[in-house]
């Protein structure tokens, strides 16, 4: 089977996903200190309120698109998906579990609102924001995994030691770039949607300037993750490396070519910094706001293109060389095309409806709350 | 071969939890959704504010039910990839199709479910919400169509042929060839030299790249899953047990708070006697589907069949002879006829894994007579509620031929109502349990054991706790969330403004 359209569709899917789950882990933790400081100043009630509103909504197309990524997976890389869970017993259980806390916690959060003591509802919201870090806390440890298969002994019969694949060098710095990057777009998502807010209600207008401000900020952390993954990439993982930094720095053997996608990423974030701090003092210039959000999102989009498609042709990469994908393709049927694009194509219309609804319920508040 | 380590026991019991935890959401969901669109419909039709306020309720109770169980979802999910790993094999060709069409129909009732709650009173022409409504209830009833399907290939391997027959010659054959013999057998006779220590292991690039390049695709045809006989009948009969499970929830809740409330009784009444009468209808038709689901277990699953009817020896079964051949005599064949076509087994020099054929055929034989009594007595309370549930469901639907009679004597229609919050459920987890024990001892009707397909991994005490806690956590959370956006609705809802 030709790998181009399953990895198209594994591309757009955990895209769409990676995009919502980081918008939600950010709006988790913001609303939790929002509410937070309620307790001194009843002001940040409202937008925390909004906030968690926001990730609610948005929960939904994150949980579907986190399923869809586990079947597409399974079904055009079985093999690839049975080394995972065989191997990353420990992690994947962490992840099931930490999906089980946040949705449960989500609704507990909602539902004691105003019902229980501030700090018994802090609590709760703790509970929900940091389960919904030990979902990529799991996960993560399969990208990780794909770059330097720490762990794995044989592959026919498949096994290895489950206790040395948790030790994996990656894994740590990947793992703090991505819990500072999904509160950094999180938080710039909020402070976009609470400046919309802000147009009919001021009071909220100065949380709109915090979020941008924590959310530019994380930049900073972010980045020195990022310089720790960069550098470990080039012992344990050296073809990405090469492909990360290919027009930059001379490397030995030909690799793709990402390397404009990373430096697009890298200029985004310094962008994203200096925003962050301007729409905090000028919290009034709602459009510094309105372009963070989206901007945050394009440096994920850039980052998880360089990292994902700087593996090619290599699905799991060991040292300078790696597992092509072709080995993991599923050949156990001919798939055809149109069942794959007509499914897709479905999918994508009906989250573009999903997306215009969110859009009707936060924004223009035609279908929400009167 | 070994028997049910205990460690596998539990896996199984475990797995069995959380099917059964998620299915009382799926009952929500789809119960109430089928509910929804008839309520909402006579709403409108009637221009009546009351069953327009019911179906609003209905609605944002679907909507806590479907993230707990998208979460609980998630967890059998999981456990089917990272405990029952040896599945992915299955999943990469027999369930492709319905599992990626699972996906479309999962996105349509997750976007549209939020769609119909946020537009109630919103459109100037209402039956545009119903159509809204239609359609998300399409998507939830071709979601659990497509799991269906997927369980009933494991029941019914269609297009496996005449290969599981070579093994057990009491078989039937399963459509035509569609999979590469060659190929399924290889596979299976890896798993079976391995057997003492999990299969999972063998789904490996090596391994499976190695047998395509030798033999091919495994699968020819891959919407075979969805086109077989036994798939299609257990499709409706699956869905119907299950709306009927969660109409019936919804006539309890009413008939509860009818007994409760004597000033507001006429009112939950006209609710109560309308939602139950759409039960009592699903009911008697699944009665009559019934028969139809019994039929491809005759045809598809001898040793279940023979369960079920308690024949460990040959002889009349009067229900299945009477209903299949008008016979009540007809003879059927039970586990003495089994257990002699496998000692005087067609081809016993046959091996897999080493193994002669003969071997596999009496010893799995044996297994499966292991669960006759079981599965036996199971089903006869299966079908003596079932006749239970008849006898409320013909005196819920006497009470629109029966006015007059029935005038005053309301009571007794909502004790039947409570009755049957209770007895639906437990018909419909009956049923399942017989399903599944009925098929042991395998997986895969014929084909494979648990044993080849269970992770590799320990699964121990701590991680079943987790599990279990988690479930019952989140059940806990989801009762009491329904229960406060039943007692204070969201504003937004106009719940009791008509």
């Amino acid at each position: 089977m030709d790998v181009t359209l399953p990895l198209m569709v594994l591309g757009v899917i955990l895209l769409i996903h990676l995009t919502f789950v980081n918008i939600n882990i950010g709006l988790g933790f913001y609303s939790v200190i929002l509410r937070w400081r309620s307790i001194s100043n009843t002001e940040a009630a409202k937008p925390s309120r909004k906030v968690f509103k926001f990730l609610v909504a948005t929960e939904v197309v994150s949980g579907v698109y986190g399923t869809m990524i586990t079947v597409v997976l399974a079904g055009f890389w079985p093999t690839l998906v049975n080394i995972a869970t065989i191997i990353l017993f420990i992690p994947l259980l962490i992840s099931i579990i930490g999906i089980i806390l946040r949705l449960t916690s989500i609704a507990a959060y909602w539902y004691t609102w105003d019902r229980v003591g501030a700090r018994i509802h802090l609590a709760v919201g703790l509970v929900m924001a940091f389960s919904g870090l030990m979902i990529p806390a799991g996960f993560r440890y399969i990208f990780a995994f794909i770059s330097s298969p720490v762990g794995l002994t044989s592959l026919n019969p498949i096994s290895g030691n489950i206790i040395e694949a948790l030790m994996n060098p990656l894994y740590p710095p990947l793992l703090l770039h991505t819990f500072f990057g999904a509160l950094s777009i999180g938080f710039l998502a909020a402070s976009a949607g609470l400046a919309w807010s802000s147009k009919i209600d001021k009071t909220v207008e100065r949380w709109s300037g915090y979020a941008s401000l924590i959310g530019g900020l994380m930049i900073v952390p972010q980045g020195l993750a990022g310089f720790w993954f960069w550098s470990t990439l080039s012992f344990h993982s050296p073809y990405l490396f090469a492909s990360l930094t290919r027009s930059f720095l001379p490397t030995q053997y030909p690799s793709t070519d990402v390397s404009y996608f990373f430096l697009g990423m890298v200029l985004l974030s310094i962008l994203i910094l200096v925003l962050g701090i301007v729409h905090y003092y000028q919290p009034s210039r709602r459009w510094t706001a309105y372009i963070l959000a989206p901007l945050s999102i394009a440096a994920l989009v850039f980052g998880e293109i360089a990292h994902d498609i700087g593996r090619l042709p290599y699905m799991v990469i060991v040292g300078d060389t790696g597992v092509p994908v072709e080995i993991f393709i599923n050949r156990l049927l001919f798939i055809e095309p149109s069942l794959i694009l007509s499914g897709v194509s479905a999918i994508l219309f009906f989250t573009a409806i999903f997306i215009a609804l969110l859009y009707l319920y936060l924004i223009k508040g035609i279908i929400g709350e009167s | 071969m070994n028997s049910l380590g205990t460690g596998l026991r539990g896996i199984l019991d475990l797995s069995a939890l959380g099917i059964y935890i998620h299915s009382i959401t799926v009952a929500i969901v789809i119960g109430f959704s089928i509910t929804l669109t008839i309520i909402e419909f006579l709403g409108l039709k009637k221009k009546d504010s009351a069953f327009i306020s019911l179906a609003k309720q209905i609605s944002i109770v679907i909507v806590v039910a479907f993230v707990f169980g998208a979460a609980t979802g998630t967890l059998v999910e999981f456990g089917l990839v990272q405990v029952w790993n040896g599945v992915i094999l299955a999943i990469g060709s027999f369930f492709f199709t319905p599992l990626f069409l699972e996906l479309v129909a999962f996105t349509i009732e997750a976007t549209l479910l939020i769609a119909l709650l946020y537009t109630w009173d919103k459109f100037k022409n209402p039956w545009t919400h119903w159509i809204i409504t239609v359609t998300y209830t399409g998507g939830a009833l071709l979601s659990g169509a497509l799991i269906t399907s997927v369980n009933s290939w494991m029941q019914a391997p269609w297009g496996t042929g005449e290969i599981i027959n070579k093994i057990y010659p009491w078989a039937p054959i399963y459509g035509p060839l569609l999979v590469n013999a060659d190929f399924l057998l290889s596979v299976k006779e890896a798993l079976v030299t391995r057997w003492a220590s999990s299969g999972a292991p063998l789904v490996n690039p090596t391994i499976l790249n190695m047998l395509t390049n030798s033999y091919g695709e495994l699968l020819k045809d891959p919407w075979v899953s969805l086109t077989s006989p036994y798939a299609l009948t257990s499709i409706i009969h699956q869905l119907l047990a299950t709306t009927i499970v969660g109409v019936f929830w919804i006539a309890g809740a009413l008939a509860y708070n009818g007994l409760r409330m004597k000033e507001k009784r006429d009112y939950y009444l006209k609710l109560f006697k309308t939602v139950a009468l759409i039960g009592s209808i699903l009911l008697i038709i699944q009665g009559i589907e019934g028969h139809e689901q019994g039929l491809m277990v005759y045809l598809y699953q001898p040793t279940k069949f023979a369960m079920i009817a308690g024949l460990e020896k040959s002889g009349p079964y009067l229900p299945a002879g009477l209903t299949i051949f008008g016979d009540p005599n007809y003879v059927f064949k039970g586990f003495d006829y089994f257990m002699q076509v496998s000692e005087n087994h067609p081809t016993p020099n046959l091996r897999i894994g080493g193994m002669p054929v003969k071997e596999i055929a009496v010893m799995d034989t044996l297994k499966a007579f292991e669960k006759l009594p079981l599965v036996k007595t199971l089903y006869e309370v299966k079908i003596s509620l079932a006749a239970l549930s008849l006898i409320i469901s013909l005196i819920i639907i006497s009470s629109f031929v029966f006015r007059k009679f029935w005038h005053g004597r309301e009571r007794i229609l909502f004790y039947g109502g409570l009755a049957m919050f209770f007895i639906a459920p437990a018909l419909a987890g009956l049923g399942w349990a017989v399903r599944e024990i009925g098929r042991k001892p395998w997986t895969v009707y014929g084909l494979l054991y648990p044993e080849e397909l269970v992770t590799p991994n320990p699964i121990g005490l701590e991680i079943v706790l987790t599990i279990i806690g988690g479930l019952l956590l989140g059940l806990i959370i989801t009762f009491t969330t329904i229960y406060l956006v039943l007692k204070k609705p969201p504003k937004f809802l106009k719940i009791g403004e008509g």
